[in-house]
C-alpha cells in the first residue's frame, strides 16, 4: 500500500461521494414528482396496527384497523347513538318466556363473494365461546343454544335475562364459518388451542365491511381496498345513503405527533386518525387546508381510593378530597380548556346513561370555601389536627398534624400516577391533588410510577393507597359502571381496583344487569351513580374532548359522532372532492 | 495454532456469558412489577380473561419452570411467540432487524470514514483555525440532542423544502405501483434514508473525529514518523500512510463495537424517523412486558456484542501485526 | 575538501518553562570520507545537531543563528521542499532501532522500498524491491524476511535494516545517532564493523553521535566533546584520548570503562547537568568540575588551540 498513489485514491473517493449525493437527490426528485391515486383516502397513525386476527386485536391501532373489515350484527347511531341494525336487518326480536332474542339479517356476502349467513354468526358464537375467547367471552357465556332456522335467521336462547346482550354481544364482530372452521380444528389438537387461535397470522382477513386487505407491507403502510361485496353499498341506513365512495384507504404509521401534524400540513395524509394535544390546535386551527373536529369522548379519568385500609375506609374522608377537587383549574389549565367536567362515573357525552342528579362536591366553591367545607366535613367526622387549617376566627391557614377519628396520626401516602411522558395531563392532576390536599394538612405524596409497575400495583397486588387513571374509550353500554365496583370484582385482576363492598350496590348492580326493559335499567344505573358519587371510592376527574383534524379539499363528509369522525360511518360516506 | 486456541477458549468464554446474560434477563423481566395480562386496560377484559390468558401464556407456572421450558425451547430454536404480537418473535426480529442494521451500519461506516477523513486533517492543522473549528464542530454536534436535531431537519428539509420524506421507510405510490421494480424500489428506501442517516451522521460523526484525531496527535509523536520525514517522504505520504493507518487502530475498535450495539437500533431515532427497525420494538416490547419479544431481542443483542467483541480482537490482530496471539 | 561545515550555531526550543537554549554556538567541520563523533550525556545537545542537520527540528525548535554549509550550500536557508530532495538522497540518517524507527504495520522491504521511490521517480516499485534485496544482503538479512513486520525481526535485524534503509539512497552523509544503544554487546559490535566496513566501501561521511565514548573512539576520527549544549572539547581521536584538555572530558573517559581499563577506575561525575533555559554564566562546568579555578564561575571561557585541530572551551588550558 505505501506505494499506492495518494492523489489517485483521494480523486477516486471524490468521485464515489459526488455520484452518491447526485443519485440520491435525483432519486428524489423523481419520486415528489409522483402523482398520488386521487380517491384513496390516507390515514395517519401513531403506532403500526399489531395484528389483524381479529380475536387477538387488542391495541387500539389493530382495533382501528380490523374495524374497517369485520363487522357486526348491530352499529350505534351517530347522532342518537342508539343501536341500529348494520348486518341485522331489523331490531332483534325479545321473546321473554324462552329468553330467546330473533335475529334477522341482511342479504350479505363475504369479501371473498361467498354469502354471509346466520350460520356465520351462530359459528362466531359457538366459537367464542368454545375457545373462551378473552374480551368476548364474557359477553356469550350467557348463552344456552343458537338456533339457526333459516338462512337469514338466528335465535339466541339465554340461559338468564341479560341486559347487556344487544349493545355488547351483538355488537360482536362476525367472522366467516369457512375461514375460522378450518383453524378451529387445527387448534383442537393443540394443549392450549386459545393460544394457537390468538397467534394465528391472519393473512387475508375474509370479511364483510366496506374494506378489504389489500396489501400490508409491515414496517410501510396498509392497504385497504373498498369491498366490491360490502352488503351497504347502494343502500339507505338510518337515512344515510351508504357506498363507500373511496377507493381505499391507506394506513401510513407516524411515530410522532409532530411528525404526523407536519404530514398532514404537507398533504401526505388526509387525517391524523389521533386526539390532537391542544398545543398543537392554534397552529392548525390557522392553516386554511385543514379542518378540526371536536367530539366529546366516552372516556372517564379519575382519581381512586385503596378502600380496604386505612385513611381511606372511611367515606367521609373522601367526600372531603372530592370537595378539594377544583375541577375548573383541571378543565381549563392543565387541559387548556379541552375537555368537561366529570360528575358521575359515566360521562355526559353517553346521554341517556348519565345521572345529571349526582352529589356535586366543592361545585362553584373557591379554594378558601372548598378548604372550609372539606374541614367541615373531617371535623365533624371526629378528625383533629395540630393546627386546624381554619383558624379560631375562620382564616384559612395551612393545616398540620391530621389526626384520624381514632387519635391516631394520618400516616404519609402516595397518589400513584401514570409518568409524565405517557400521560402529562393525569401526572399533574396526581401533583395538584397533593398540593390541595396539603393544604388541609394531609400528608399526601404524588408518585409517577411506570405504567405496567402501577397497574401491577393497583389491580394484581392491592398494594397502595390512591391513584390517577382513566379510560379513554369506556363502551356506551354503562355495564362497567357494575364491574367497577361490585364486591365480586374484588379481587387479584378484577376491575373493583378500589376494594368498594357495599351490598346495597351489589343488589341494585346485579338487578341491572338482568333488567331487561331499558328504561328500568337506567333508574338502576342512575341510582348506582348517586350510590357511588356519593361513597367516592372514585373521584371523577374530567373526560377530554377529542380534538381531530383531517385535510380539506380531497375528501368531504365526515360524520361527527361521541368518540371522533373516525369512525364507520364517515368511511362509508366519504366522497371524493 | 496458538491463535485457534485462543479462538476456542474466547468461544468458550462467550458462551458461558451468553447463557449467564440469559439467566440474569429472564429473571429480571419475571421479577420486574407488572405482567403483560394486567396492561391490558381494557375494562373488557375481565378478571376470568386475565386468568384464562395467564394460563394460555404459561404465566401460571413457578418461575423455574417457566425458565427450564424457556431453556428447552432455546436449544430446539424455538423463541417463544410474542404476547403482543402473536407472532413468532424470530419472524419478528427478522422483519424488523434488516431495516435497523440497513441505517445503522451505513450511518456508522459513513461516520467513521468522515469521521476519521477529517480528524487526520485535524491533526495535521492542530492548534490552527482548522482545527478548532473541526473540533468545536465535532464537540457540539456530537452533544446535540438527537430528536430535537432530527426535528429541525425534517422541519427544513422534508416539510419547509420537501425535498425528502418527512419519515418512513418507503412510499406506497412506488411499492403499490405494480411497475415498479427492483430498482425503483431500492432508490426509494434509500431516499427515505437520506435524512435519518444525515441525522445519525451529523450526532456520531464527531466522535469519531475525536478519536481519529488524539490518536493521531499520539501517533505524529512516533519515532517512526520521524524516520518517514527523514527519509524525505512528503507530508501526504508521511499522514496518510505511515500516521493514519496506525492512528486509526482505535477507531477501528470502536466502530466495530457500535457496528455491533448498532444491531440494538436507536430507539429514538427509529421513532422520530418511524424507521420501522428493532429499537423500537426493544423499548415497545420491555414497556408491554411482551417478555418473549423482549427477551429475544436482548439475547440477539448479547450474542452480536460477544462474538463481535471476538471478531474485533481477531481483526486487531489482523490489522496490527504485532498483537498475535 | 569538507562536506558540512557548521559555523556558530545555536539551537534552541519554546517550552513552557521559556526558551531552552539546547545548542550554543557550535561549530565543526567534517572532510568528505571523513568521521566525526559526539558525545556526551544526554541532553547534551548532540541529538539536536543531527535532526538540525537533517531538518528535522520538532515545530517547537529553531536554529536562532549561525550557518550549516552542506557541500557548500546553507541548508538552514532552503526551502522545505528543497531540503525534503536532499534527506535521504544526500545525507541519511540510522536510527536508534530500539525506538520505533519503524513503522509497525508496514512491511520492512516495503519501508525501504519507500525511501528509494520517493527520490528516483525513474523507477517503478519492481526495480526498487529489487534493490532493497541487494541493500539486505549488504547488511546481511535474509532476503526471505523481506516482506516481515518489523515485530518479527530480532533487535539486531532491526538495526541491520534500519542500516539498509539509511544507505538506500546511496547518501553522501550518514547521521548515525545512537546507532547500537539497547543491543546487547556482540551484536553491538557486529553492528558497529558493519558501518565501519560499510564506510569504507560507499567513502561515507558519517558523524557518529553516542554517549559511549568508547563506542565513538573506535569508530571516528575526530571527536566532538559537548556538555550542555556546547561544544566543550574538538580534536582528532588520537589527541582527545592521550591528552583530555578539558576536565569533562577527563571525566568522562574516567567514567567509562575502556577495552584495557579496570572497573575500580571509573569515577563517576557528581552533580547535575545545568539549566539550559537560564544558562549560568561562565564557565558551565564549573559546579561540577574537579579543580575549578577562581575565575571560572564569572568569566566566559574562550576557545584554546592545544594541538593542530585540538581546541578546548576552558578558562584552566
Amino acid at each position: 500500500m505505501p506505494c499506492m498513489n495518494a492523489k489517485q485514491r483521494r480523486f477516486s473517493c471524490r468521485w464515489v461521494l459526488i455520484l452518491a449525493c447526485a443519485t440520491m437527490l435525483l432519486t428524489g426528485s423523481c419520486l415528489v414528482s409522483t402523482a398520488s391515486a386521487a380517491n384513496i383516502l390516507k390515514m395517519g397513525l401513531l403506532q403500526e396496527p399489531k395484528t389483524l386476527n381479529v380475536w387477538r386485536a387488542s391495541d387500539r391501532w389493530s382495533r382501528k384497523v380490523v374495524g374497517l373489515m369485520y363487522q357486526p350484527l348491530y352499529v350505534r347511531d351517530p347522532e342518537t347513538l342508539k343501536l341500529i341494525p348494520w348486518l341485522a336487518a331489523e331490531p332483534p326480536l325479545f321473546d321473554e318466556k324462552t329468553l330467546c332474542y330473533t335475529v334477522k339479517i341482511r342479504p350479505a356476502k363475504w369479501s371473498d363473494g361467498t354469502e354471509l349467513t346466520s350460520e356465520d354468526v351462530a359459528f362466531t358464537a359457538r366459537f367464542i365461546n368454545e375457545f373462551k375467547v378473552p374480551r368476548y367471552r364474557s359477553k356469550w357465556n350467557f348463552v344456552k343454544k343458537i338456533e339457526t332456522p333459516d338462512k337469514r335467521t338466528v335465535k339466541f336462547y339465554l340461559k338468564e335475562p341479560k341486559a347487556i346482550f344487544v349493545s355488547r354481544s351483538l355488537t360482536t364482530p362476525i367472522v366467516q364459518k369457512k375461514e375460522w372452521t378450518k383453524l378451529a380444528e387445527e387448534a383442537r389438537k393443540t394443549k392450549k388451542p386459545l393460544k394457537r387461535l390468538l397467534n394465528e397470522k391472519i393473512k387475508n382477513p375474509v370479511s364483510s365491511g366496506p374494506f378489504v386487505l389489500k396489501e400490508w407491507r409491515q414496517g410501510g403502510f396498509l392497504y385497504l381496498q373498498k369491498n366490491k361485496h360490502f352488503f351497504g353499498t347502494g343502500k339507505k341506513i338510518q337515512g344515510r345513503l351508504l357506498g363507500p365512495y373511496i377507493d381505499g384507504v391507506i394506513f401510513k404509521i407516524y411515530g410522532t405527533s409532530d411528525a404526523s401534524i407536519l404530514s398532514l400540513k404537507k398533504g401526505s395524509i388526509d387525517m391524523f386518525w389521533w386526539g390532537i394535544q391542544p398545543g398543537y390546535i392554534e397552529d392548525l386551527r390557522a392553516n386554511p387546508d385543514i379542518e378540526l373536529f371536536q367530539n366529546e369522548k366516552s372516556a372517564l379519568y379519575y382519581m381512586g381510593f385503596n378502600l380496604r385500609r386505612a385513611p381511606f375506609n372511611d367515606a367521609n374522608l373522601r367526600r372531603a378530597i372530592a370537595t378539594l377537587v377544583d375541577e375548573d383549574f383541571i378543565i381549563k389549565r392543565i387541559l387548556q380548556g379541552y375537555g368537561i367536567r366529570m360528575y358521575s362515573i359515566i360521562p355526559p357525552g353517553n346521554a341517556f346513561w348519565y345521572c345529571p342528579d349526582v352529589p356535586r362536591y366543592g361545585e362553584g366553591l373557591d379554594r378558601e370555601a372548598r378548604i372550609k367545607k372539606a374541614f367541615g366535613i373531617l371535623r365533624d367526622a371526629g378528625y383533629t389536627w395540630d393546627v386546624p387549617p381554619v383558624d379560631g376566627s375562620g382564616k384559612v391557614v395551612n393545616g398540620e398534624g391530621i389526626k384520624l377519628p381514632d387519635g391516631k396520626p394520618m400516616e404519609k401516602f402516595t397518589i400513584l400516577t401514570p409518568p409524565a411522558d405517557y400521560d402529562p395531563h393525569r401526572a399533574m392532576c396526581g401533583m395538584m391533588m397533593q398540593e390541595w390536599l396539603r393544604m388541609l394538612g394531609i400528608p399526601a405524596y404524588s408518585k409517577p410510577m411506570a405504567f405496567g409497575a402501577l397497574l401491577q400495583q393497583v389491580k394484581v397486588r392491592h398494594d397502595f393507597d390512591s391513584f390517577v387513571l382513566g379510560y379513554g374509550n369506556l363502551s356506551l353500554d354503562p355495564d362497567y359502571l357494575r364491574n367497577f365496583f361490585i364486591s365480586t370484582n374484588d379481587k387479584k385482576r378484577g376491575w373493583n381496583m378500589s376494594g368498594y363492598n357495599n351490598p346495597h350496590f351489589d343488589k341494585i348492580a346485579n338487578e341491572s344487569a338482568s333488567a331487561m326493559n331499558r328504561d328500568k335499567r337506567r333508574n338502576l344505573i342512575w341510582e348506582m351513580q348517586k350510590i357511588i358519587i356519593g361513597d367516592v371510592p372514585y373521584i371523577p376527574l374530567y373526560d377530554p374532548k377529542l380534538i381531530e383534524a383531517v385535510r380539506k379539499g380531497r375528501f368531504t363528509g365526515w360524520v361527527q359522532m361521541l368518540g371522533g369522525v373516525g369512525n364507520i360511518w364517515s368511511f362509508c360516506q366519504l366522497k371524493p372532492m | 495454532m496458538e491463535l485457534r486456541r485462543y479462538i476456542v477458549r474466547r468461544m468458550i468464554q462467550v458462551i458461558i456469558i451468553f447463557f449467564l446474560i440469559l439467566t440474569v434477563l429472564f429473571l429480571l423481566f419475571r421479577l420486574a412489577p407488572g405482567d403483560p395480562v394486567s396492561m391490558m386496560v381494557d375494562p373488557d377484559m375481565t378478571q376470568e380473561d386475565a386468568e384464562i390468558l395467564i394460563v394460555q401464556l404459561g404465566l401460571d407456572q413457578p418461575i423455574g419452570v417457566q425458565y427450564l421450558i424457556y431453556l428447552k425451547n432455546f436449544f430446539t430454536g424455538h423463541f417463544g411467540f410474542s404476547f403482543h404480537y402473536g407472532e413468532p418473535v424470530v419472524d419478528i426480529i427478522w422483519n424488523r432487524l434488516p431495516n435497523t442494521i440497513l441505517l445503522f451500519t451505513t450511518s456508522i461506516i459513513l461516520s467513521a470514514l468522515v469521521g476519521v477523513f477529517l480528524g487526520k486533517i485535524a491533526s495535521w492543522h492542530k492548534g490552527k483555525k482548522t482545527d478548532s473549528l473541526m473540533t468545536i464542530g465535532a464537540l457540539v454536534t456530537h452533544t446535540l440532542f438527537l430528536p430535537w436535531l432530527a426535528l429541525i431537519l425534517i422541519w427544513i428539509f422534508a416539510y419547509k423544502f420537501g425535498w425528502f420524506p418527512i419519515n418512513g421507510m418507503i412510499s406506497e405510490e412506488v411499492w403499490l405501483d405494480p411497475e415498479a421494480g427492483f430498482i425503483a424500489k431500492a432508490l426509494d428506501v434509500m431516499y427515505h434514508m437520506v435524512l435519518p442517516l444525515f441525522t445519525l451522521f451529523l450526532i456520531h460523526f464527531g466522535a469519531y473525529l475525536l478519536i481519529m484525531r488524539s490518536s493521531m496527535l499520539e501517533t505524529l509523536k512516533e519515532d517512526y514518523i520521524l524516520t518517514a520525514r527523514a527519509k524525505g517522504l512528503t507530508e501526504k505520504v508521511i499522514r496518510d500512510h505511515h500516521a493514519a493507518p496506525n492512528a486509526a487502530l482505535p477507531v477501528v475498535t470502536s466502530v466495530g463495537l457500535s457496528l455491533a450495539f448498532s444491531i440494538n437500533g436507536g430507539a429514538l431515532t427509529e421513532t422520530v424517523f418511524t424507521w420501522p427497525g428493532i429499537g423500537r420494538e426493544l423499548v415497545s416490547s420491555v414497556s408491554q412486558n411482551d417478555y418473549p419479544l423482549a427477551l429475544a431481542c436482548f439475547l440477539m443483542i448479547a450474542g452480536v456484542v460477544l462474538v463481535s467483541n471476538l471478531v474485533v480482537d481477531v481483526l486487531y490482530a489482523y490489522l496490527d501485526p504485532r498483537i498475535r496471539y | 575538501m569538507a562536506i558540512l561545515e557548521v559555523e556558530n550555531v545555536s539551537i534552541g526550543y519554546n517550552t513552557k518553562k521559556g526558551y531552552l537554549k539546547a545548542v550554543e554556538r557550535v561549530s565543526f567541520t567534517l572532510d568528505e570520507g571523513g568521521s566525526l563523533g559526539f558525545v556526551g550525556e544526554s541532553g547534551c545537545g548532540k541529538t539536536t545537531i543531527g535532526m538540525a542537520l537533517m531538518g528535522l527540528l520538532p515545530p517547537n525548535g529553531s536554529v536562532r543563528e549561525g550557518r550549516i554549509l552542506f557541500e557548500g550550500k546553507n541548508t538552514l536557508r532552503m526551502s522545505d521542499e528543497e531540503i525534503r530532495k536532499i534527506r535521504w538522497r544526500e545525507m541519511a540518517m540510522i536510527f536508534q532501532a530500539a525506538m520505533n524507527a519503524l513503522n509497525p504495520v508496514q512491511r520492512v522491504g516495503n519501508q525501504i522500498a519507500e525511501a528509494i521511490l520517493v527520490h528516483d521517480l525513474s523507477i517503478g516499485k519492481e526495480e526498487a524491491m529489487g534493490q532493497v534485496e541487494a541493500l539486505f544482503e549488504l547488511v546481511g538479512i535474509p532476503r526471505d524476511r523481506l516482506r516481515d513486520y518489523p515485530h518479527q525481526y530480532s533487535g539486531g535485524m532491526k538495526q541491520r535494516a534500519v542500516i539498509a534503509m539509511a544507505l538506500a539512497c546511496h547518501p553522501k552523509l550518514i547521521i548515525a545517532d545512537e546507532p547500537t544503544t539497547a543491543l546487547d554487546v556482540i551484536v553491538q559490535d557486529q553492528i558497529l564493523g558493519e558501518i565501519k566496513d560499510l564506510q569504507k566501501e560507499f567513502d561515507l561521511s558519517i558523524i557518529f553521535i553516542s554517549h559511549d565514548i568508547s563506542i565513538v573512539a573506535d569508530m571516528c576520527n575526530d571527536i566532538g566533546v559537548m556538555y550542555a549544549g556546547q561544544l566543550v572539547e574538538f580534536g582528532p581521536r588520537e589527541q582527545v584520548f592521550e591528552s583530555p584538555a578539558h576536565p569533562y572530558t577527563k571525566a568522562l573517559l574516567s567514567s567509562f570503562p575502556t577495552v584495557t581499563g579496570k572497573k575500580s577506575d571509573l569515577i563517576p561525575i557528581p552533580g547535575e547537568t545545568p539549566n539550559l533555559v537560564v544558562p549560568p554564566t561562565g564557565c558551565r562546568f564549573c559546579d561540577r568540575c574537579s579543580e575549578p579555578g577562581p575565575s571560572c564561575k564569572t568569566e566566559t571561557p574562550a576557545w584554546v588551540e592545544i594541538g593542530p585541530g585540538h581546541k578546548t572551551l576552558c578558562c584552566r588550558c
